[in-house]
């Protein structure tokens, strides 16, 4: 492990992204303060807290991938590899099932979602692998490679069952395989099994019939209950909201999951427009600057890792708010730096600190 | 980064679309659509029943039974233990029962009506739809088989006989339901009730009825064992109030269980007994046989067709057109010599009656049948309702007549006669019968009154009712209780074959129509069994004893001095 100098360190605090953290930082509290009012409807704001914790427990985090050199995980990429297998096995295992899903490890007071860091090992070790092989990147037998490096990872998530997640891991080689220069036949071509095999799986009963129902409605646009009260919840806010703590749909506890998943509508019902408006605005910015880390990394270990890192904040920002306000279908996937999830909480802070390590390192060269 | 922008304009754009520009129309939608508006049903409680000293004789359930249905959901230890303290049912007994049965079932264990609330808030608490209680029997009928003729039973949520059906729409009450929206625990969002929709429950009224419980029971007993042991196929014991048309009681055999009312339809269906769900008193018609004596003779002095202290020879047969008509004897026709309308009254004279009959005319009788309402229904709520039939035969009028002078060739149904009967005892006033006497605390209309004879031919005829039971020739001489007077007519009439039309032999219907106290009656009392198949077929000895038996209840009762000095009862009368 390489630590930077003192002098380095200093330097990086002059080339941190003030606009990546300050938009990461501004959703952060935003969220949080969100969570306060959303958690009112638990005994002593339960989820806050243990959110809270959980934050707490993100600073190391976050300072391990902000002062790591990001090349040091590919020294080791048999070990971070074989570590995000074993915890997905281990969690089929192992793993408490809850609601008809083996998806996490209880632990004591705090449960921990191995599906979460997946993303994070998998963006480390695919860069790696991406840019190991830069120079028959276009081959047909490098693409496969890379297929085959995430698919044991995609196919363990999908029978969790999770399906949001599983997209977004696919989505995350998809997004970096194209920044890298894949050949555009091989990607489209991919999209096109993709959806044949989406075609079988529906009509064999692979797709489970709630999900079905899901797309479903939303074709039809009728929409379902679901996505019907969270519509009305925002709907509710109008221009300038409810009021903080004040919404009525909220306290009703009308919304499912609205602590997690759809926490952006207490933002919509008590912030009403204008909040609603600041968020999305604040998504946008951050997601600008992530991407201003992808178009100036120089080294393609660290585009591939910047891409990745951006194709899932974008996964996850839009769909989630895509399906909260009834553009897509409902798939469970959480809102970065506001939804309710301690190992989400963990990872974004990983990959914030991962991001502003990548964006410091570009201009290193220059100077 | 073009799809991000894209996706990000989407969500923008929407944001504005559903809170400022369309926010509306979503809220309205949100309100008319079906998927997210639920609708809960507000149950009303079913009217109670009460006999007029306010005793209840049928009661909406008070007592509930917990069920669980183990295989839709598991049971946490939690839930398990406070359904355990709620319901007095031990937990390891719970337990048991949810990892031993695959499907739902319910607990013997009866829980009242605290209990059952209290298991209602933990499965609300708890979200547990594999919870339930409900209520152990439909309706509770304390008196079960003594009041079944009359109260009839519940099936279904609605009556099926009885007051309970006939009184359905006031007992029932009306359903409240309401419908808007729900938040997650389950309750209604004040703000998304739909109130144009929602309307609250109307319990069901409660209705008292004249009904005395007591007595009731007593004359049940008697009659249920009278035509049990003479082996009819129906027997009925109605008892009115002579001045208010108050139906005391109203027993009637072969009775059921009310809360268990199957083997009653399946000995009806193996015909057995008749349904469960007529009342022989109001459903069925009779021929009321000598017991409309009364008034043949009571017409007949009034329409001076009968002149004073006129006599007619009895010689115990007499022709009366193409047919021989005779007094009922042991072994031959009874002669019973020189008859005055005492005699005929007391030892019960065919001859006599069918000449008067023949002399009063079809349409002197048919007018006084038609003010003593025999031939309307009498509007009690208990079961169909058939009415007496009197038509004019064509073919021999003389033969008809001589018939209705003593009570044959005309029908009436029980309570029907036990109405006309009452106009005896109430200066010739012939009472309407009522048996609702409250509907939710609203007394309801008295009685209709018609007079039918003047008050003293009722007084005179009432007066010769007592030598039936008081004179050694009377018919009801055995039924005679010491220290009291007793005042009645028997009577014992031919049954005609139900499909010929004919009367048979061998099949009667035996009467006793009585009144107590003698002087100044309060009550009527009609007793009737149909086709006795003992052997024993007189009103005096089949029904006779069921009058004994609700006049000696009464002289407790209602704590009637004796009136008359004590006497030996000779017993082989």
């Amino acid at each position: 492990m390489r630590l930077f100098s003192a002098a380095l360190r200093t330097e990086l605090r002059r080339r941190i992204d003030w606009p990546l953290l300050g938009s990461a930082l501004v959703l952060l509290v935003v969220g949080m303060i969100t969570l306060w009012s959303a958690s009112a409807v638990q005994p002593g704001h339960a989820a806050f807290w243990r959110q809270t914790t959980w934050l707490i427990l993100a600073v190391p985090a976050f300072a391990l991938f902000l002062f790591m050199d990001p090349r040091s995980w590919c020294y080791h990429r048999k070990w971070v590899y074989g570590v995000n297998i074993a915890m997905l096995v281990g969690v089929r295992l192992f793993g408490s099932e809850r609601g008809g899903a083996q998806r996490w490890f209880d632990l004591g007071p705090f449960d921990m979602q191995p599906s979460e860091p997946a993303k994070l090992l998998l963006i480390l070790t695919l860069a790696d692998m991406l840019a190991r092989h830069q120079e028959t990147l276009r081959t047909p037998r490098t693409f496969a490679l890379s297929l085959l490096h995430v698919l044991p990872i995609f196919l363990l998530v999908l029978f969790q069952p999770d399906l949001g997640t599983s997209l977004v891991l696919i989505c995350i080689w998809f997004g970096m395989s194209l920044v890298a220069g894949q050949r555009l036949r091989f990607l489209f071509g991919f999209l096109a099994i993709g959806a044949l095999l989406f075609t079988a799986a529906w009509n064999v009963g692979v797709i489970r019939d709630y999900q079905k129902q899901r797309i479903l409605d939303l074709l039809s646009g009728k929409g379902s209950y679901h996505a019907k009260v969270a519509e009305l919840s925002i709907a509710k806010g109008r221009v300038v909201g409810e009021g903080f703590a004040q919404g009525s749909l909220k306290e009703a506890g009308i919304v499912p999951v609205q602590t997690s998943d759809f926490i952006f509508t207490v933002v919509a019902e008590e912030g009403g427009f204008v909040a609603s408006f600041f968020i999305i605005a604040a998504y946008a910015l951050f997601l600008w600057r992530v991407w201003a880390v992808v178009l100036n990394a120089t080294v393609p270990l660290f585009r591939s890792m910047a891409a990745g890192i951006f194709t899932l904040f974008s996964f996850h920002v839009l769909v989630n708010l895509g399906m909260v306000v009834g553009l897509l279908p409902i798939v469970g996937v959480p809102l970065p730096f506001m939804s309710y999830g301690g190992t989400a909480m963990l990872l974004n802070f990983a990959l914030l600190g991962l991001l502003l390590n990548l964006r410091s390192r570009e201009k290193n060269l220059v100077f | 980064m073009a799809l991000v922008s894209v996706g990000f304009c989407a969500v923008f754009a929407n944001q504005i679309r559903v809170q400022v520009t369309q926010r509306d129309d979503i809220f309205k939608k949100a309100d008319t659509i079906g998927r997210m508006m639920q609708s809960e049903t507000l149950f009303a409680r079913r009217g109670n029943i009460l006999a007029s000293d306010g005793r209840l004789i049928a009661a909406s359930a008070s007592r509930f039974r917990l069920g669980i249905d183990p295989g839709k959901s598991a049971m946490s230890p939690a839930l398990v233990h406070e359904l355990s303290v709620a319901s007095g049912i031990p937990a390891s007994e719970l337990l048991d029962f949810v990892s031993r049965k695959r499907t739902s079932a319910d607990f013997d264990t009866l829980l009242d009506a605290t209990q059952a609330a209290e298991v209602e808030r933990i499965r609300i608490r708890h979200s547990a739809d594999h919870v339930w209680t409900r209520p152990a029997k439909e309706r509770e009928y304390p008196l079960r088989e003594y009041m079944a003729p009359i109260l009839g039973f519940v099936e279904n949520g609605g009556g099926r006989t009885g007051v309970e059906k006939w009184m359905d729409e006031a007992l029932k009450g009306r359903e409240g339901s309401l419908l808007g929206m729900k938040d997650g625990g389950g309750r209604f969002l004040p703000w998304l009730m739909r109130k144009t929709n929602s309307r609250p429950a109307l319990d069901g009224e409660d209705i008292v009825l004249t009904i005395d419980a007591d007595l009731q029971v007593v004359a049940m007993d008697s009659i249920v064992r009278q035509t049990t042991d003479h082996r009819g196929d129906h027997g009925v014991a109605v008892v009115m109030d002579v001045k208010t048309g108050d139906v005391l009681a109203l027993a009637s055999a072969p009775t059921y269980d009310p809360e268990d009312p199957s083997r009653a339809f399946a000995d009806f269906a193996s015909g057995k007994r008749s349904t469960p769900e007529i009342n022989p008193a109001v459903s069925l018609m009779f021929e009321p046989g000598s017991t409309f004596k009364l008034f043949t003779v009571a017409l007949g002095l009034e329409s001076g067709v009968i002149r004073p202290n006129e006599t007619v020879v009895c010689s115990g047969t007499k022709q009366f057109s193409v047919k021989t008509m005779q007094c009922a004897g042991d072994h031959a026709p009874k002669a019973h010599g020189q008859v005055g309308v005492e005699l005929c009254i007391a030892a019960s004279c065919n001859i006599a009656a069918a000449t008067w009959g023949v002399r009063i005319g079809f349409d002197r009788f048919h007018q006084v049948v038609e003010r003593l309402g025999l031939l309307e229904k009498q509007g009690l709520p208990l079961s169909p309702e058939a009415r007496g039939i009197l038509t004019r035969d064509r073919g021999n009028p003389v033969i008809q007549m001589a018939n209705v002078g003593f009570g044959q060739s005309i029908t009436a149904t029980p309570v029907g006669l036990a109405s006309a009967f009452t106009c005896f005892a109430n200066d010739g006033y012939r009472v309407a019968p009522r048996i609702i006497d409250e509907v939710s605390g609203v007394k309801q209309p008295e009685a209709k009154k018609t007079q039918v004879f003047l008050k003293e031919t009722a007084n005179e005829v009432l007066k010769m009712t007592h030598a039936v039971v008081q004179s050694p020739q009377g018919t009801g001489y055995s039924l005679r209780i010491p220290g009291y007077t007793l005042a009645g007519k028997t009577g014992t009439a031919q049954k005609r074959d139900a499909k010929t039309g004919l009367v048979r032999s061998g099949m009667y219907i035996s009467w006793f129509v009585g009144y107590f106290p003698a002087e100044n009656p309060r009550a009527v009392i009609l007793v009737m069994v149909d086709n006795p198949k003992s052997g024993t077929y007189y009103g005096g000895s089949v029904a006779g004893p069921v009058y004994r038996d609700i006049v000696q209840f009464l002289i407790r009762k209602w704590k009637v001095h004796p009136d008359r000095p004590m006497e030996a009862v000779n017993a082989s009368q």
